[in-house]
């Protein structure tokens, strides 16, 4: 074989993914964390709130949001703790079992089913107030609207649910449990398009009311309100139903929302979407009905607000939940606009939940799509909960900023961008709103990150400026003789990753603007199947039309030009059509009927055009929206001819985004409605990546190109990154089989030294920031138990510089060196001075051995300087030779301050057994020993004594110097000089003691036959406390004849 | 020495992860850690080490007495901080803000330095303590099947979960609460760098967080010296000083 072909073969191999099956559990990734950057000052939408209340603690609650998890406060909604994050993280219901505070259930899967509702898998219950929870069936109920538990009987538990949403069937109508939900029983099922759409108890448990509601969803169109939908009541425990019809409307009827006072158990409210959808009360536990208010609160959106909630201490006084929170004072008649119909207050608007404290109702926590908001007062004023980071993202994207923001679009919150570190971590006030409306893409130019691209829903692009906030309206509209334009809810934007101001929009047709928006061109013809059946919106809604363009369909819905061909465009659409041009949109092929595995006509979630093959590109498929929730995955590596399906059983929910690693082919990341996965083969095995991820939808995903970090998007939980994934990208097979392996990190940039003042508060958000460390990084296969496990690191001149503890868990660990020198030894004293860390070191590369029992591993880790520092080269080494003069200096004085110590400490014990005279003589040497030392740190107590001597001018001055990376002041350089005069006098008086004097005394010492006093042993010294030395001399008694010249003074020809 | 003392012990568990039961469990962790009464012959312990947190490293020495008598020093800028219990008083003399004088624990503080005073831990003679210990299964912790021990020690209602490896069972991992001020706070301690010491095996590292989520408080202790039955530890050195005394040591 010639060289030529094996050369070859060898690409051929690297290139299809020849490196062999890699399989790998999620353990595998073992302490490689993803970090919450937030952001919560948004927060987002909240779906269910129950709440505890005692008369000792402050109030529990627990907020179930539409994609973010289960949230917990037990300070009465100062902290929220997320308690759900292995499961599904759309919630549908939560309730406290109301004879247990201890037991909480919950329903998962949101009941307000807008286009971008996700499904839950059943129920769940904890007996420990949401440590653990146990999985109690009803999987196929998707959606669950209410869940109420006896009010004397914990074992009978009644479950409101809709089953499938986007398909007929499933768990749907009433469940009850007799047997705290081992087995359920459907007590009330109408059909199998016919939904539970709230249940409600009166106080002592004997009657239910239940809204059942025909619902049904499509790509292109809702349906609220049939003939099957209608008000139910059961006297018997739910053993057997009747429809309730006296006073309620005829005909179809939509979502029904109902409640019972619970100070006046015969008064019940409900809210009956119809004709005219209208408030009805019933005096009479509901054998009649009375139509009340319908102002346009009451009737606004019926599917979206269904909640209902009456005042426990007032049967008047009911709160409707809507696009504004109304409250009516007089039993439903009237409803006041709280907020003056919504707008005048600016708290967000979409109220999906409210709980009301019973021992105090003026206290209300109400869940909007913007997050939680409490009032004190009945409603009056509102305090938001800027803690809770459920933000839901549509899609993520990143600049070439150091440190980068991340920039997106989200879900009824607008556009944001917020930066990946920020000084003292990143908080709300980092994040800057870029757009309004339900955001989703949003980038930055790539030549002038100062223009943004953002949208709002229904392809409204626009371009800002992010200085000013001025927008300009930028999207394409039809030519003449053009049809209308169909853009998606969530329409592709995308921008040319070689050609800059180049981007693409997707309506039905692909459109490109080559001056950044000003003016667009179509690329193509109609890309989708132009089904007209799949274009009902403007029907949307049911009985009351809601067309928002939510249901925009037959449309383009995902973008990707070849980042090493701008003339290859990969396209897909809503509609299933995966459509390729390889010549920049004359000519277009639809792929899709070359790929075997999906129906036709499902969702293109995502189309990734390869950044390591012009002919490679990965498609992920979605077909929840047609009730299946199988994860598809497929790549293919030329041009979409042929197609492998990647998807394995490891892989749960319905796939959103993939994305093949720019640096290392094999590594994909692909995100679905339940998490992020990892394949390191190419996409054959798969794990969930699940530390510090939740269970969340993983929407979108962007590999930071030279940060080298993976960026997250979630639609629940706000944006997560995995700092460094380096590592992973030399995780190969061999490395995973062996006991113990080191793998590469990135070069770790020495973060200037921010010091901004903040007091923090518990109800504040703060994400961290990276870790400002150097990394080093290695596998274990199995957890280490035996022996040491530690990582030492060594300096260019194989000096050892820092021993850190090893990780000792199985998979990735991630140990983190500080980039710094052991922090100087300081003299005792009674003060402490701002030298607790250890001056930096040099930038440049430096020796990592790991140790783990016997076996010993070597790396090496680069240390490079802040990519924004102001310092010049030259003046960062002037910081860096002034503080290790400092650091020696102080050294020298600890030496001193132990030498005297230590010999007084020789003398003491000399004098006790000595004679007068010579006890005499040894206490008065000892006192001389003390007042020098004494002269030299701080001694007196006291909690801020104020004192200060050399040990504590030389403190401040290295604190100073050492927590400022550029050229040291002036006066900063004086000072040294002058503290160095300082210790040099110091040293010269502890020569007269500790030589000639010392000398003196032995003598006396030897003639009584007692040993001689000794000196420390400078090197003896330095070893035990782990003290290396940088200037060309230290101090050593009896080295007067060096002073004061040659101490302190740095080679500076060395390369620090 | 010890191949042979963790061979015997693998040996004694393996295969029956599943099936074990607590004194099965139990009597696996004694052998491995040198066997029940080796462990109970340490009348007293020495050991030197250093605490990490973040960027900060402090040298630490930390000395037990049977029954029930620790005492922690480590230091900073050359200051040292002491905290001791002579099984009766907990104290501490923290004189980094001028106060040199020792002062008595607080009940909180005082709990976590009684934990810290059983050196033999809560596994040993668990029944005549009076602690209560269960096991409560079988479950895969970071990728390592474990033992999962439910642990309440007498006269507290903190609960804390000792998870031991199935092959050795050695303790890696703690997770509890504690209840501070009425208020319940999470830890967990990773624990490993196990060690041959005489007779016996001890843990020679220690991560200890304090708090929730992705970014606890973090404080890692490795322990780099170990004398065991040391003769010149009084037990004076346990009880809390008289006030007058001057109490910050210098050496």
């Amino acid at each position: 074989m010639s060289i030529r072909t094996t050369f070859c073969v060898a690409a051929i191999a690297l290139a299809t993914g020849a490196q062999g099956a890699i399989e790998l559990k999620s353990s595998t990734f073992g302490g490689l964390s993803a970090r919450s950057i937030g952001p919560a000052v948004m927060s987002g939408r909240i779906s269910a709130i129950d709440g505890v209340v005692s008369d000792d603690s402050p109030v529990t609650i627990y907020v179930g949001t539409a994609s973010g998890g289960v949230w917990k406060s037990d300070d009465g909604g100062i902290v929220y703790k997320p308690i759900f994050d292995e499961h599904t993280q759309s919630i549908g219901a939560v309730r406290v079992d109301p004879n247990n505070a201890e037991t909480v259930w919950v329903g998962t899967g949101e009941s307000w089913v807008r286009n971008t509702v996700a499904p839950g898998d059943g129920v769940y219950r904890s007996t420990d107030g949401g440590s653990k929870w146990q999985y109690m069936g009803l999987k196929d109920s998707d959606h669950i609207a209410e869940l109420l538990v006896h009010p004397e009987n914990s074992d009978v538990v009644f479950v409101c649910a809709l089953g499938h949403l986007w398909a007929e069937g499933g768990d749907r109508g009433v469940f009850r449990s007799q047997d705290g939900g081992q087995t359920w029983d459907n007590v009330l099922k109408i059909d199998d398009t016919t939904s539970c759409s709230d249940l409600a108890m009166t106080p002592d448990g004997g009657t239910l009311y239940a809204g059942m509601w025909y619902v049904q969803r499509y790509p292109d169109f809702f349906e609220s309100g049939g003939e099957t939908s209608g008000l139910y009541r059961s006297t018997d425990g739910g053993d057997t139903w009747e429809e309730l019809t006296d006073g309620i409307p005829e005909g179809e009827k939509g979502r029904i929302a109902v409640t019972v006072a619970s100070s006046e158990p015969e008064r019940v409210y409900a809210t009956i979407e119809s004709e005219n959808t209208a408030l009805y009360r019933s005096d009479d536990g509901g054998d009649t009905w009375a139509e009340k208010d319908d102002s346009g609160n009451i009737q606004m959106r019926p599917f979206y607000f269904g909640e209902l909630v009456v005042d426990p201490s007032d049967p008047d006084r009911v709160y409707k939940p809507g696009f504004s929170l109304t409250v009516s004072d007089d039993g439903g008649d009237s409803f006041s606009g709280m907020f003056g119909a919504g707008f005048s207050v600016s708290i967000h608007p979409d109220h999906h939940a409210l709980w009301i404290n019973p021992n105090n109702p003026q206290q209300l926590f109400l869940g909007t799509d913007g997050g939680v908001y409490v009032s004190e007062n009945k409603g009056f004023n509102w305090r938001h909960v800027a803690n809770l980071p459920v933000s839901q993202f549509y899609h993520v994207a990143v600049d070439s900023r150091w440190p980068y923001n991340v920039y997106g679009g989200l879900q009824d919150n607008g556009s944001w961008m917020g930066p990946s570190q920020a000084p003292g971590g990143i908080q709300n006030r980092h994040w800057q709103n870029i757009g309004f409306g339900d955001g989703f893409w949003s980038f930055p130019d790539p030549t002038d990150d100062r223009i943004l691209y953002t949208e709002y829903q229904g392809g409204q692009l626009k371009r800002v400026d992010r200085e000013t906030a001025e927008i300009k309206r930028i999207q394409p509209a039809a030519e003449e003789g053009q049809e209308k334009l169909r853009f998606n809810w969530n329409t592709p934007l995308h921008l040319s990753a070689s050609k800059p101001g180049t981007i693409y929009y997707g309506a039905q047709y692909l459109f490109r603007s080559r001056d950044r928006g000003e003016s667009w061109e179509a690329i193509s013809p109609d890309l989708t199947t132009d089904d007209p059946a799949g274009q009902r919106q403007a029907e949307s809604g049911g009985i009351s039309v809601d067309n928002t363009t939510a249901e925009n369909y037959t449309t383009i819905y995902s973008i990707s030009e070849s980042p090493l061909d701008h003339r290859t465009i990969w396209v897909g659409t809503d509609d299933g059509n995966v459509q390729l041009t390889r010549n920049s949109g004359r000519d277009w092929e639809n792929l899709v009927g070359n790929i075997e595995g999906v129906p036709a006509g499902t969702w293109v979630s995502r189309v990734e055009a390869s950044p390591h093959d012009k002919g490679t590109a990965f498609v992920t498929f979605d077909g929840h929206r047609r009730g299946d929730m199988k994860t598809y995955v497929f790549r293919t590596t030329d041009f979409g001819k042929t197609w492998t399906a990647l998807a394995s059983d490891d892989i749960e929910g319905y796939a959103w985004v993939i994305k093949q690693d720019p640096v290392n082919p094999e590594l994909l990341f692909l995100g679905t409605e339940r998490g992020l996965y990892i394949s390191l083969d190419n996409g054959e095995n798969w794990a969930r990546f699940s530390q510090n991820l939740p269970k969340v939808a993983v929407h979108d995903l962007v590999v930071h190109p030279t940060e080298h970090d993976l960026v997250i998007g979630t639609h629940g939980r706000g944006v997560y990154v995995i700092d460094d994934i380096t590592p992973l990208r030399g995780l190969t097979q061999d490395i995973i089989d062996a006991n113990v392996a080191i793998l590469p990190t990135r070069p770790a940039p020495m973060v200037l030294n921010a010091q901004l003042q903040t007091f923090g508060a518990n109800d504040s958000f703060t994400a961290n920031n990276p870790p400002q460390s150097a990394t080093v990084v290695y596998f274990l296969k199995k957890r280490h138990l035996f022996g040491d496990l530690k990582v030492d690191i060594y300096d260019e001149n194989d000096r050892l510089i820092a021993t850190l503890p090893g990780g000792k868990r199985i998979g990735l660990n991630r140990v983190e060196w500080p980039m710094r020198f052991k922090a100087p030894k300081f003299p005792p004293a009674t003060n402490l001075v701002p030298g607790f860390l250890g001056p930096r070191v040099p930038e440049g590369e430096y020796r990592a051995v790991l140790t783990k029992g016997k076996e010993t591993l070597e790396t090496s880790v680069q240390l490079v300087a802040d990519p924004r520092t102001p310092h010049s080269k030259r003046d960062r080494v002037a910081q860096q030779t002034l503080a290790l003069e400092l650091y020696d200096m102080i050294n020298d004085l600890t030496f001193l301050s132990d030498n005297l110590i230590e010999v007084r400490s020789q003398a003491m014990k000399h004098a006790e057994g000595a004679d007068e005279t010579l006890a005499q003589s040894l206490e008065t040497y000892a006192d001389e020993l003390e007042t020098l030392r004494t002269s030299l740190s701080s001694s007196k107590g006291g909690m801020i004594s104020g004192e200060e001597q050399l040990r504590e001018r030389l403190g401040t001055l290295y604190g100073n110097v050492t927590s400022y990376d550029g050229r040291p002041s002036t006066t900063q350089l004086s000072r040294r000089d002058t503290l160095g005069q300082e210790l040099t006098d110091a040293l010269e008086a502890s020569e007269s003691l500790l030589v000639s004097k010392l000398a003196d005394v032995n003598a006396q010492l030897g003639e009584a036959g007692l040993d001689a006093l000794r000196v420390l042993d400078r090197a003896d010294w330095n070893e035990e406390e782990g003290m290396a030395s940088f200037t060309t001399a230290v101090w050593q008694p009896g080295w007067a004849a060096l002073l004061p010249q040659a101490l302190w003074g740095i080679d500076r020809s060395s390369n620090h | 020495m010890k191949q042979t003392l963790l061979t015997v012990s693998a040996l004694a568990l393996a295969g029956s992860a599943a099936a074990a039961d607590l004194d099965e469990v139990l009597s696996c962790n004694y052998e491995t850690m040198g066997g029940i009464e080796n462990i109970k012959a340490v009348e007293s312990a020495r050991m030197t080490g250093t605490m990490t947190m973040g960027p900060m490293q402090a040298p630490f020495t930390i000395e037990f007495k049977q029954p029930n008598s620790v005492r922690l020093e480590f230091e900073v800028q050359g200051m040292t901080a002491v905290q001791a219990y002579d099984g009766e008083t907990g104290w501490a003399i923290m004189p980094f803000m001028g106060k040199t004088t020792p002062e008595e624990m607080a009940d909180d503080q005082l709990k976590e330095i009684q934990e810290m005073a059983e050196w033999e831990g809560p596994l040993v003679d668990w029944q005549e303590k009076g602690h209560t210990v269960e096991l409560i299964g079988t479950e895969d912790v970071e990728g390592t099947e474990a033992y999962a021990l439910k642990v309440v020690r007498a006269g507290s209602e903190d609960e804390a979960t000792y998870y031991l490896d199935t092959e050795y069972c050695l303790p890696f991992l703690s997770k509890g609460t504690r209840d501070i001020q009425g208020n319940s706070l999470a830890y967990s301690q990773t624990i490993g760098d196990y060690k041959e010491v005489g007779e016996i095996v001890m843990a020679h590292s220690m991560i200890a967080s304090i708090g929730e989520g992705a970014a606890p408080m973090q404080q890692a202790i490795t322990i780099e010296t170990t004398e065991l039955n040391v003769s010149d530890i009084d037990a004076d050195r346990f009880a809390m000083p008289e006030v007058e005394e001057p109490a910050a040591t210098t050496e």
